[in-house]
């Protein structure tokens, strides 16, 4: 257990040791900060003005769903060479030389990629959380639980991107990995979509019945729109029985299973 | 003391055998030289040692400990061929991390490293990034850590490469200064001569099986050099 916070520890310093990764917080923290002009703008609505706080309130929630969605392709590009990392600049020699267990290393290194993401998303969210704060002077209580929520989606990817880079190359690692999410985005979103009371109306309340792959598939998008429901509130509709939090949880345990299991039968 | 009993290692189900049936016994305390022409399966026997790699067959031990038991690597330390080194980390960096993943405490690595930086002459240059090392400077720091780490077994593989003439004669010399600690010690290397000044025992390995095992003394006593004994060996496998 020790060496499991060790090399969680040293994974955190090495990838905060690269500059390139203050680039991208700094550029991304940029780009939050230009939405500060949306929350500054007089809106109309059918002739009626929005205030100010409901626009920053509309503004913020699409935030998070962009910077949640986006911190996976984050995670993706963090993890996607990490064992090859660890290959080419000896750092697997000399942890593995080393009374470390192999499962104590791969938890390690995933836990501190994901640590990292996290703190990442953490860091765009509370941007927000303080924008909102500041231009409209009001608080959104559930953002920061809500992106603690999201933070199970960020851990999936890191899993899921480092047991495909055991067996492919870096960039085809970090596709497939979006690729699951994108499969489950849209998956997820026509399901939200044919549930609001619009389309249901629209419809007949007969909406098709969803397929098992559909139900089984990971749910990223949607724990992200039950996250989004904690802040506003808003409905959500759970796909099958299983609530996606659970979904997730049960995912990202599938897959840092698997991925132990392919490190530890692994030749070095 | 380390076992090595009927180790056989094959990579893919009809390519040949990288080791073949190899028996070994590495007393403590005793230095061993691993010798062979480049691809005879001495890399692959260290890398079944340290777990990096698992025998097809046969098992290996350290003092009893199966090497698939990560605690078998306790107070081993492990200098590769071409070391490397995370660049962005200081020399101190790396000694450190090894220590600490080798279990080892702050108080009791502290003094430690002062001691061996200052034995493989890198007193003045540890804290600096390893970006800035030579070559010959990587490969000290490299032992500085087999030796931190390596409390009972030093496996050493061609520690001399990259060494000027001082360096080569400073490795001698710290490996006969080890001698009276009781450390053991594996050595892969292709310098016959410093081998015959530094070990106790030597096997020969070939084609990835064991032609030859003997002490030093007795091998020189025949009047033979060890490299007349390595050509005559090598040479007429080869031919």
């Amino acid at each position: 257990m020790r060496n499991f916070f060790t090399v969680t520890k040293y994974t955190v310093i090495d990838i905060l040791n690269q500059k390139s990764f203050f680039v991208l917080l700094a550029v991304c923290i940029g780009f939050v900060m230009l939405l500060r002009g949306c929350y500054k703008g007089n809106y109309m609505v059918n002739g009626k003005e929005i205030d100010s706080l409901t626009v920053a309130w509309n503004a913020s929630i699409v935030a998070f769903h962009v910077i949640a969605a986006g911190v996976l392709l984050i995670a993706a590009i963090l993890s996607m060479g990490m064992f090859r990392r660890d290959r080419e600049d000896g750092t697997l020699i000399y942890m593995m030389s080393k009374p470390l267990h192999r499962t104590a290393y791969a938890l390690g290194r995933v836990c501190g990629l994901w640590l990292v993401s996290f703190g990442f998303m953490a860091v765009l969210h509370g941007s927000i959380f303080i924008i909102t704060l500041m231009s409209a002077g009001g608080t959104m209580p559930g953002y920061l639980t809500a992106s603690l929520v999201c933070s199970v989606n960020v851990f999936f990817m890191v899993g899921a991107v480092c047991l495909f880079s055991l067996f492919m190359p870096d960039f085809m690692a970090a596709v497939t990995g979006l690729g699951i999410a994108g499969i489950g985005y849209i998956s997820d979103s026509v399901y939200q979509l044919t549930q609001s009371k619009l389309v249901q109306a629209a419809m007949g309340n007969s909406a098709p019945s969803v397929s098992w792959w559909r139900v089984a598939w990971p749910k990223v998008a949607s724990l992200q729109y039950f996250a989004a429901s904690l802040i506003d509130k808003s409905s959500f509709h759970t796909m099958g029985f299983i609530h996606p939090f659970v979904m997730m949880l049960v995912w990202c345990g599938i897959v840092i299973a698997a991925l132990v299991y392919a490190f530890k039968t692994r030749e070095l | 003391m380390i076992s090595f009993t009927s180790v056989t290692k094959q990579y893919g189900s009809n390519a040949t055998l990288a080791v073949n049936n190899v028996s070994l016994t590495i007393s403590k305390g005793e230095h061993f030289a691993l010798l062979g022409p480049n691809g005879a399966g001495k890399t692959t026997l260290v890398k079944m040692l340290l777990g990096f790699i698992r025998p097809s067959n046969g098992t290996i031990t350290l003092d009893g400990v199966p090497c698939s038991d990560p605690l078998s690597r306790s107070g081993i330390g492990y200098l590769p061929e071409n070391i490397r080194i995370p660049q962005y980390l200081s020399g101190l960096q790396f000694l450190v991390r090894q220590a600490v993943l080798s279990g080892m405490h702050a108080e009791e690595y502290g003094k430690r490293i002062n001691d061996i930086v200052a034995l493989v002459g890198m007193k003045d240059s540890f804290r600096a990034k390893v970006k800035t090392y030579s070559k010959g400077m990587l490969q000290r720091i490299g032992l500085a850590s087999a030796i931190l780490t390596g409390t009972k077994v030093l496996v050493l593989d061609e520690p001399q490469s990259g060494l000027d003439p001082i360096g080569i004669r400073d490795v001698r010399s710290i490996m006969e200064g080890l001698r009276q600690t009781g450390v053991t010690i594996i050595l892969n290397s292709h310098l016959l001569s410093e081998v015959e000044k530094t070990c106790d025992t030597a096997a020969i390995i070939n084609k990835g099986a064991i032609v030859l095992s003997n002490n030093i003394r007795d091998l020189s006593a025949s009047g033979e050099t060890l490299e007349d004994m390595f050509v005559r060996i090598i040479g007429g496998a080869h031919a």
